[in-house]
């Protein structure tokens, strides 16, 4: 918009010059605020259509015609003033206070003025993004956009976030938002990885997780399906735009360079409440080797512990070691560096903007053994060659190296830290030279190990590439008419790398290992790769007309574009076992036998052509109309296409009623919009995978080829050859006020979504055939409101406070399911261990992610139901616990203080409601570790209130010594059943909290810099949760970054508080 | 404008005349065409998978289920088994395995090699089938038959046992009569390189198992079992898979691999010989003098660090003994190349003793019965010494259940776990003794436990035994898998884990 408008006047200028040369006015215009030159406000003679534009240091030169005395001088987001035109003059130009007119980018790269547009979008600029200095960009909208719900998979450094935009329509496709980085889609590859049950974890790779953060201009969040029908089948879920910086004209310098450099601590900051009264055993029985705190009850003395070996022993104090898990932990240090250079030519023809940051990253784990390192580098570029062509493009690189320590069930460090024994100490087993501490005589044979030695034995390495930019034209060839080329390219690759150690004892050297010998936890060992690339092409071919008709009172803008798009990917896994060197030399070459050698390829291709028509009348009412079609390669070819439009209306009331005090600006918005989508690829056509079989823990029990044959079986999931496109349809109507010029802005919104015909793959009873059947699939509905209300309660010279907040609301329900499932349920994610199960399940009429499981029964008089030997008779079937997994409001309150160059701000971040499943808190209780272990101080108890099945009292006592106290906690949930897995996931989190100071111009000018900003910062400083959640940090997530990373967190790392200080100075 | 007419003309007239090439691109490449599958290449995935969940997941719960196995000291990984405990999730991936990884292709394999009239390998595939659903029905009493495999169906109905049954007998029937001896069969590992008239003896062996075990409740299978054995064209060999296993993972017997390997990561000790099985097979007398000991123990099962045969108790993992730790336990013999037995001779002339037995005919059915047991002895590479166990294990027509029901349990407690499982359940044999778990071991005091209480024979109450299975009571059925129950609208609800498969009279 701006640009074009610039391109108008200019045009403008050019047919008038020099007709009625009468009087030549040279003048400046500057920014009322800061006293900076305006480049591009237009200079229009009242009473004309004559006017021109200001250039790069804010001067104007006009000739006035005979009789005109008068210009209008105006700029967009700010007051346009009629001034009597003197030589020499400089206008001062104020805040617009009676129109909020922020520019948003909307889909294609358009911008609009954010008062015509129809739906809801969210702006956060530069400073929003960076304040909190962290290294993953989302992270920083966390609880500063209504209707974003961000949640980390961990804290560990450089992990993937999941971004999820009004709530989850998509069961079991992906419900992230689509990025758009200056008009060209990328990729989001969140890499994440299982193999054989011994890693889960996810890194973000590609996509946003590469963006500097400090090259982005502004960020703005596109929610509803109006917004997004341009970007085609991947927006459905929310776009997120982002705009990055480019070359300015910086006062009176042509260029500028910036430097950003913070540096960070990390510390745990949620651990769970551990008993400290009960030490190493079982059963109430001390047991030397048992890997939990269900011995006897600590009492100082001095107590010998592990196996004898080489007639050696050790021997502790039998008492608590209160802080030792927290000590174990380490303060992780950040640095991050970015420094930039940008301008623009003499001629201001040509724009530059360089870049190059570099983020290090060691987390809270002992040693450099959970680290992030990026390099990014930065390039854009713009030229005018002519005045009807312009040549643009963006190159952006990063490289990013990640070790994670990851976390499951067995030799990783999270599992030997949680069921560590309360009385014994951590921190002085670090010395590995020690037999003592490492699997050869550790404290416990039953499958955990050192933490110490597992950080320093196994190995998981990650090095990403990417590459992502575009290549853009514009062309006008008529004053109305521009033509857009832009090829846009997204090249990302990985080579992950894990390495899981050999333990191959013989036991010699124990003289006594109290019943299992250490060599039972022996394992082969294994080296495994995973190698990555992927890219993705797009060209847009774009025509956009823009003119003014009928008294300039109806403004019209048309688009129309054709997108090609083409996705590809190549993966190759490979694994080999019977290691050479036991551990630390992770090659493919280490081992004796290669079990997996796999390649994976896929190739897609979508074409959309689409138009979009925006109408405005008088700046007060604004009707914009959008269309596409779609053809997507991954649907059944002969029904490959889909339609889908929308339509906004917008209206600034405002506009009818006299200028007041009150009320400064009002609009009303109605949108309603359809969102296609099509499937994955190849999930049309039957497919064949290389034979295997499974064993109940073992993938892979036996494995083709096998014995010099090969073989082939049907692969688990069946196509369909009838798929449809699923289809969201979306209805928003909104509100956005401005009162006191500006001082109360307030932006509701509310909206229904339903997604209809989700392609999904349904788990099916395997007697189908397959275990899961592509289908579409029934229809589930979102509606929520959306709140948000800035205000500036005190704004003087010197001091300005703002205050500002935000709510939503969501509410999701399963509508329908595929009539065929008849029971009306499907799994989407679960937990089962031996007799324990935990589904999250989508079910008819009830919320996606509904949570089941077994649960104790109940007499009609709400008396429990136990069975001969006391302990609760859970049901036979798992059963509707009534909880889900989504919050019932989010909301957050941000606000800041500044006065003098001091700036306070502070950020807090709210979650009401919804459960999680969590690893953690059930092991809390199978090792004895947790504070609820200490119901009834372990003494003997016949469960309250509880009967036979047949009615007679219950006098059956469960005791610690027979193991049934015990089992009444980890079979029964402690009378809870499964839902002794569950936690509440709400919480209030402090964000983050910065002081900033922006030393005086007058004071940075004298050494020769134009800006010097300091600032001191907490993020995650304070955690306040559901007073039931004694184990995690709610936000915890093992399971990916979608709908099933909201089924919660399997032996995940720790959360962390961070706290830093930053410097940025710009020269 | 016009420019832009054209341009737009040139765009869209591309995009909606090569859109059909451009996106003809959605077949998978790292997928095999449908169109070239071929039976030789289904058949050993199809198979393997079998092998797999009877050689491992099947054995080990048959082994808990018919006290063969107990929970070895410390670990806890199977310790609900030993009390009788199964949920709807322990079983669920094996379901899933049995039935979208064997029985799909397997049907798919019959249906090609009935279209090219590869009647040989019909067979083949047609007997592994009825030999899974046997299994199948065996675990959960009813599931999906008549509409499993049908396109468009995914809640097929839930059959009767009883109608699987005879279903698969008739699928027998059927591709014996197309059958002939020469006939070529598809490649396959359990009996490679042989051409149908193996196929044909296992097919009859399938068949002579699936009636006798429904004996009791459709008595009128009587009359073709008897010409079934007249015709006496059964196996002669143990029919198993083996030699085709190799030590390295992915390539091992599946027992081994997931029980005593390394392959996959830390790995426990859980499975170790159950009182029930040591006490039958090594006698004492009254003064504790050892006065029977069964060649075919140390063939089932490992001495202990004491060379001695301990048994465990169902119920308990002895976590807080401090005598009886995982040293003093015996595992199962086991090594990466163990077979996998499909069906052996043993049980084979267990089968035919047995149908001479009901028919009265004393002679023949003792002449079976020590074949079984010299079968079984056989197997286990002691021929030799046969008759001791006969002598041992006397036949008795007068309680032809209980001789035929215990020697038949000890021959498959190192062979093929699982039917012991079934057999216990269907001849009621061996019976519940008089002692229970508890009496024989209290976890509070190592000094109480005292497994000789236990008669030989004879089979009890799991320390903690699930509640709803209860005292003197196998566990008589599994919950329906959850892959099939939480995703099929036509699911039953489940009838209680004491509620009998169809044949459990």
């Amino acid at each position: 918009m701006e640009k074009r408008l610039k391109m108008l006047l200019m045009s403008l200028f050019l047919f008038v010059g020099g007709a009625f040369a009468q009087t030549t006015v040279k003048g400046t215009v500057v920014s009322q605020e800061d006293g900076q030159p305006i480049l591009g406000a237009s200079i229009i003679i009242e009473g004309t259509s004559q006017g021109t534009v200001t250039d790069g240091e804010g001067k104007f030169s006009i000739t006035m015609p005979q009789g005109k005395t008068k210009i209008r001088v105006s700029y967009i987001g700010m007051e346009t003033q009629a001034v009597t035109a003197r030589n020499g003059m400089v206008v001062r130009l104020g805040l617009d206070a009676t129109s909020i007119d922020e520019i948003v980018v909307t889909a294609m790269g358009m911008k609009k003025s954010e008062k015509t547009i129809g739906y809801s979008a969210q702006t956060l600029d530069n400073e929003d993004l960076v304040s909190g200095h962290l290294s993953n960009v989302t992270s920083a909208l966390a609880g500063k956009v209504a209707g974003v719900q961000i949640n980390t998979t961990s804290s560990d450094p450089g992990q993937a976030n999941s971004v999820i935009i009004r709530g989850i329509s998509s069961i079991n496709n992906n419900n992230q938002p689509l990025y758009v980085v200056d008009g060209v889609p990328l990729q989001q590859t969140n890499f994440s990885g299982t193999q054989k049950g011994q890693d889960e974890f996810a890194n973000a790779v590609g996509g946003i997780s590469s963006l500097n953060p400090n090259d982005i201009e502004s960020m703005t969040v596109l929610k509803g399906a109006a917004a997004t029908a341009l970007y085609g089948s991947r927006a459905a879920n929310g776009v997120i735009m982002i705009t990055t910086k480019s070359g300015k004209k910086q006062g009176s310098k042509n260029f500028q360079i910036s430097y950003d450099g913070s540096v960070q601590w990390r510390s745990v900051s949620t651990l769970p409440k551990f008993q400290n009264r009960f030490g190493h055993g079982w059963n109430g029985t001390q047991t030397f080797i048992e890997n939990g705190s269900w011995g006897p009850e600590l009492d100082g003395s001095t107590q010998v512990y592990g196996p004898i070996w080489n007639n050696q022993q050790l021997i502790h104090n039998y008492s608590a070691a209160e802080d030792n898990i927290k000590d174990f932990f380490e303060t992780g240090v950040s640095t991050s560096h970015s420094v930039s250079l940008n301008g623009v030519s003499n001629d201001n023809k040509t724009t530059y903007y360089l870049s190059y940051s570099y983020t290090s990253d060691d987390g809270i784990i002992p040693g450099d053994k959970d680290n992030y390192k990026r390099n990014t580098i930065a390039y854009r570029g713009s030229y005018e060659a002519t005045d009807w062509l312009k040549l643009s493009s963006s190159i952006n690189m990063s490289n990013s190296k990640t070790n994670t320590v990851g976390t499951y069930q067995g030799t990783s460090m999270i599992d030997g830290i949680l069921e560590f024994p309360r009385d014994l100490s951590l921190v002085d087993r670090k010395d590995l030279s020690s037999a003592f501490n490492t699997p050869e005589a550790w404290y416990t044979p039953y499958g955990i190990t050192n933490p110490y030695w597992a950080i320093e034995n196994n190995w998981n390495h990650n090095e990403a590439k990417q590459v992502f930019g575009k290549i853009q034209a514009d062309i006008n060839p008529i004053r109305q008419l521009t033509l857009t080329y832009r090829f846009g390219f997204d090249y990302t690759d990985y080579d992950h790398k894990l390495g899981v150690p050999e333990i191959a004892l013989d036991d010699a050297l124990i003289n006594e290992d109290y019943g299992y010998a250490p060599s039972n936890m022996n394992q082969a060992g294994y080296v495994s790769t995973q190698y990555l690339r992927k890219y993705e092409l797009n060209h847009d071919f774009l025509a956009n007309w823009q003119d003014k008709y009928l008294d300039d009172k109806l403004d019209v803008n048309v688009m129309l574009g054709v997108n090609m798009s083409e996705r590809y990917q190549t993966y190759s896994r490979n694994q080999t076992d019977g290691l050479t060197f036991g551990t630390g030399f992770w090659d493919l070459s280490n081992g004796a036998t290669k079990t997996e050698i796999m390649e994976n390829q896929y190739k897609r291709r979508a074409v959309g052509i689409f138009g979009d028509i925006t109408l405005g009348w008088d700046e007060m009412v604004y009707l914009d109309l959008t269309a596409r079609r779609d053809y997507s390669s991954t649907l059944p070819l002969e029904k490959n296409s889909y339609f889908y439009p929308g339509a906004t209306v917008s209206w600034i009331f405002t506009k009818l009623i006299p200028k007041n005090d009150i009320l400064t600006f009002g609009k009303v918005r109605m949108a309603y919009g359809k969102t296609g989508n099509d499937a994955g690829v190849y999930q049309v056509y039957p497919r064949y995978v290389q034979a295997y079989s499974n064993g109940y823990y073992a993938n892979d029990l036996t494995k083709f080829p096998f014995a010099g044959v090969n073989s082939f079986q049907a692969a688990a999931t069946c196509g369909s050859t009838d798929l449809k496109p699923e289809m969201t349809t979306e209805f928003e109507v909104g509100l956005n006020l401005a009162f006191f010029n500006n001082r109360i802005n307030i932006d509701a919104s509310y909206y229904n979504r339903n997604t209809d015909d989700q392609i999904f793959t349904l788990p099916v009873d395997p007697s189908t055939g397959y275990g899961f059947m592509v289908t579409n699939f029934g229809k589930v509905n979102n509606k929520g409101i959306e709140l948000l209300v800035n205000t500036v309660p005190v704004q003087t010279k010197n001091f300005r406070w703002e205050l500002g907040f935000n709510f939503s609301k969501n509410k999701n329900k399963v509508v329908s399911m595929p009539e065929s499932l008849d029971g009306g349920m499907v799994n989407v994610n679960q937990f089962s261990a031996g007799n324990d199960a935990i589904y999250m399940r989508a079910v008819e009429g009830l919320p996606m992610g509904e949570l089941f499981t077994y649960l104790p029964q109940y007499t009609a008089d709400g008396k429990m139901i136990v069975g001969a030997d006391g302990q609760p008779l859970l049901t036979d079937e798992v059963q509707d616990t009534g909880k889900n997994v989504n919050a019932d409001w989010t909301g957050g309150i941000n606000t800041s203080l500044s006065a003098y160059g001091f700036t306070l701000s502070a950020s807090l971040d709210i979650r009401k409601g919804g459960y999680m499943f969590s690893r953690t808190r059930n092991l809390m209780q199978f090792t004895g570790n947790g504070e609820v272990t200490l119901y009834n101080g372990r003494n003997p108890f016949i469960i309250p209130n509880s009967v036979y099945a047949d009615g007679s009292e219950n006098i059956s006592p469960i005791y610690l010594n027979n193991s049934s106290f015990q089992n009444y906690f980890n079979d029964y949930g402690y009378g809870l059943g499964g839902e002794a897995y569950l936690i509440d996931r709400s919480f209030v989190k402090l964000r983050n909290i910065t002081l900033a100071y922006t030393l005086p111009k007058s004071l940075v000018s004298k050494i020769y810099l134009s800006d010097v900003t300091v600032s001191v910062f907490a993020n995650n400083l304070f955690t306040w949760t559901h007073k039931g959640n004694k184990y995690i940090d709610p936000e915890a997530s093992s399971f990916g970054n979608d709908l099933e990373g909201m089924f919660g967190e399997l032996y995940s790392n720790p959360a962390c508080r961070n706290f830093g200080f930053n410097v940025g100075v710009k020269f | 404008m016009k420019k832009l007419a054209i341009i737009s003309t040139i765009i869209l007239g591309f995009a909606a005349t090569s859109c059909d090439s451009y996106l003809d691109i959605n077949q998978d490449p790292n997928s095999p065409a449908e169109g070239n599958m071929t039976t030789d290449i289904l058949m050993p995935g199809a198979e393997m998978n079998l092998a797999a969940s009877y050689g491992d997941f099947l054995r080990i719960t048959g082994g808990y289920f018919a006290q063969h196995y107990a929970q070895t000291f410390g670990t806890s990984n199977y310790l609900d088994y030993s009390q009788f405990t199964m949920s709807a999730t322990r079983s669920s991936s094996t379901y899933t395995q049995l039935n979208s990884r064997t029985l799909k292709n397997l049907e798919t394999i019959r249906t090609l090699a009935k279209d090219k009239k590869e009647w040989g390998t019909y067979l083949a595939a047609t007997t592994l089938r009825a030999f899974t659903y046997q299994v199948l029905v065996d675990c959960y009493g009813e599931l999906p038959y008549s509409e499993a495999f049908t396109t468009g169906n995914t809640s097929p109905k839930y059959d009767q046992g009883k109608d699987i049954y005879a279903g698969i007998l008739k699928e027998l029937d059927e591709a014996l009569a197309n059958v002939q001896a020469s006939d070529r069969v598809a490649t396959n590992f359990l009996l490679p390189g042989a051409s149908a008239d193996s196929w044909i003896q296992l097919a009859n062996a399938v068949k002579l198992k699936i009636m006798m075990r429904e004996m009791d409740a459709v008595p009128e299978v009587a009359t073709t079992v008897g010409k079934l054995i007249t015709e006496n064209n059964f196996p002669t060999e143990d029919v198993a898979w083996q030699g085709c296993w190799k030590n390295e993972s992915g390539s091992m017997s599946p027992f081994y691999a997931e029980e005593f390997s390394t392959a996959w990561g830390s790995n426990q000790i859980n499975v170790i010989a159950n009182a029930a099985i040591i006490n039958t097979m090594e006698q004492y007398d009254g003064a504790g003098v050892l006065v029977y000991s069964d060649p075919r123990l140390p063939k089932f099962f490992e001495a202990n660090a004491s060379n001695e045969y301990t048994g465990g108790i169902s119920g308990t993992n002895f976590s807080t003994s401090t005598n009886y730790k995982s040293t003093y336990w015996c595992r199962p013999v086991a090594s990466f190349d163990m077979p996998v037995y499909l069906i052996t001779v043993s049980e084979i002339e267990f089968f035919i003793a047995e149908y001479y037995a009901r028919q009265n005919d004393a002679t023949q059915a003792q002449t079976h019965y020590d074949a079984a047991i010299i079968a079984s002895c056989n197997s286990a590479g002691v021929a030799a010494d046969a008759a001791k166990v006969i002598a041992q294990f006397p036949y008795n027509q007068a309680n032809w259940k209980q001789a035929i029901g215990i020697s038949k349990w000890v021959a498959l407690a190192g062979v093929n776990n699982f039917e012991a499982w079934c057999e216990v359940r269907r001849l009621d044999y061996p019976a519940f003794g008089t002692v229970k778990g508890s009496d024989m071991y209290d976890m509070n005091n190592d000094a109480s436990y005292k497994p000789q209480l236990l008669q030989p024979g004879t089979l009890y109450t799991p320390i903690q035994v699930e509640n709803k299975v209860g005292d003197n009571k196998l566990i008589a059925r599994w919950p329906y898998a959850e892959s099939s129950s939480a995703r099929n609208g036509n699911a039953p609800a489940f009838p209680g884990y004491t509620s009998p498969i169809f044949w459990d009279k």
